[in-house]
């Protein structure tokens, strides 16, 4: 029998994401949308923010991308789910704090088309009014019992 | 009525609710496991792996967007394949699929490539084993990714864990002994504070587990 002892290594636990919803005027346009979702989307949705919150790079955050044009100025990104046979679209933004993400919009997209078609231009305007401080977010709680 | 109460009853009543429960996680969790061992191989482009796959690139892309859930069984047998790893597809508990959810973690996930796999390629041969004890006052739950694991605790209990599953190992409620015996190379631990953590490594004839 062999012996040796073998330090690994020691860590903290990583600090996971935490993801905001956009809010303007009262509204939380987050859950505005996220209420409209058939039960498969808010499941997959659910289930999606649970999972990415874990995924300490966000490059390696399964079907995210920065966007070109307008929204990179933004630095606007997007996060792809698919749902009720559709391609649902995330965008959002960094926050100013580390591991911080707003989510500024849901949508979906076929083709070229987003839906709503004006998804783009609402997520920069969105975007700059939260740099603006006139829009202010709210952490949306991601259930670990259920 | 609590919003967990209500899908609880949801779910204990309406076949759809199951459904949609049910697909929802592994439709998330499923790509994310495909993207996490590409990322750890050494095929890292999609591109790679579908030709090892011999699937299209674009249904790589595709099996790694989350939600995806047209995956059939011999898609998901060509990808082990081309991993070079088993599939085990199981029905479980509700409790025993949200305990898996809750402890996957994609940065962690790895499988012992079959190259690597002493205990199915040689099981009479004696082998490395890693002892990671764990003691201490912890105040949260630990992650140990490892291959295969069995779980002594102090108290009498053992569980033994055959998969690539990421152990959530529970604080102990005092200064107890946690042992975990890994018989692979754990990939990571994700180390609670307050406590002590010690990998021993030993060598073991499988058989006499």
């Amino acid at each position: 029998m062999q012996n040796h002892k073998k330090v690994i290594f020691l860590s903290q636990p990583a600090l996971r994401w935490s993801f905001f919803d956009y809010r303007e005027g009262g509204a939380n346009r987050i859950e505005e949308w996220y209420l409209g979702l058939s039960q498969e989307g808010k499941d997959k949705f659910d289930a999606l923010l649970k999972n990415t919150q874990k995924i300490d790079n966000h490059l390696q955050w399964g079907g995210f991308k920065y966007l070109k044009g307008k929204p990179k100025e933004e630095h606007i990104w997007q996060l792809d789910f698919i749902a009720d046979k559709r391609q649902y679209r995330l965008l959002g933004v960094f926050g100013s704090i580390r591991k911080q993400a707003v989510l500024l919009l849901g949508c979906y997209h076929k083709g070229d088309v987003y839906t709503p078609k004006e998804a783009l231009e609402t997520a920069c305007k969105r975007a700059k009014a939260l740099r603006e401080k006139r829009a202010t977010t709210y952490e949306r709680k991601i259930k670990n019992d259920i | 009525m609590s919003e967990r109460s209500k899908t609880i009853s949801r779910l204990r009543s309406e076949f759809d609710a199951r459904t949609s429960y049910v697909m929802a996680k592994l439709s998330i969790l499923v790509p994310s496991k495909i993207r996490a061992l590409r990322l750890k191989s050494n095929m890292p482009r999609q591109r790679d792996l579908a030709n090892e796959a011999k699937l299209h690139q674009s249904r790589i892309s595709m099996f790694e967007t989350p939600g995806a859930a047209n995956v059939t069984l011999e898609t998901l047998a060509k990808l082990a394949a081309a991993f070079k790893v088993g599939l085990k597809v199981e029905f479980v508990p509700f409790s025993e699929m949200l305990r898996w959810e809750n402890s996957y973690s994609q940065d962690t996930y790895d499988v012992t490539r079959i190259d690597d796999d002493f205990e199915f390629i040689c099981p009479e041969a004696e082998h490395p084993c890693y002892t990671l004890i764990v003691t201490g006052n912890l105040n949260q739950t630990t992650n140990v990714s490892a291959s295969t694991t069995l779980t002594n605790f102090s108290d009498g209990r053992a569980e033994e864990h055959e998969q690539d599953a990421d152990i959530a190992v529970l604080p102990p409620k005092d200064d107890r002994e946690v042992e975990v015996r890994a018989m692979s190379q754990p990939q990571r631990q994700m180390a609670a504070a307050g406590g002590l953590y010690q990998w021993t490594k030993n060598m073991e004839n499988l058989n006499s587990r």
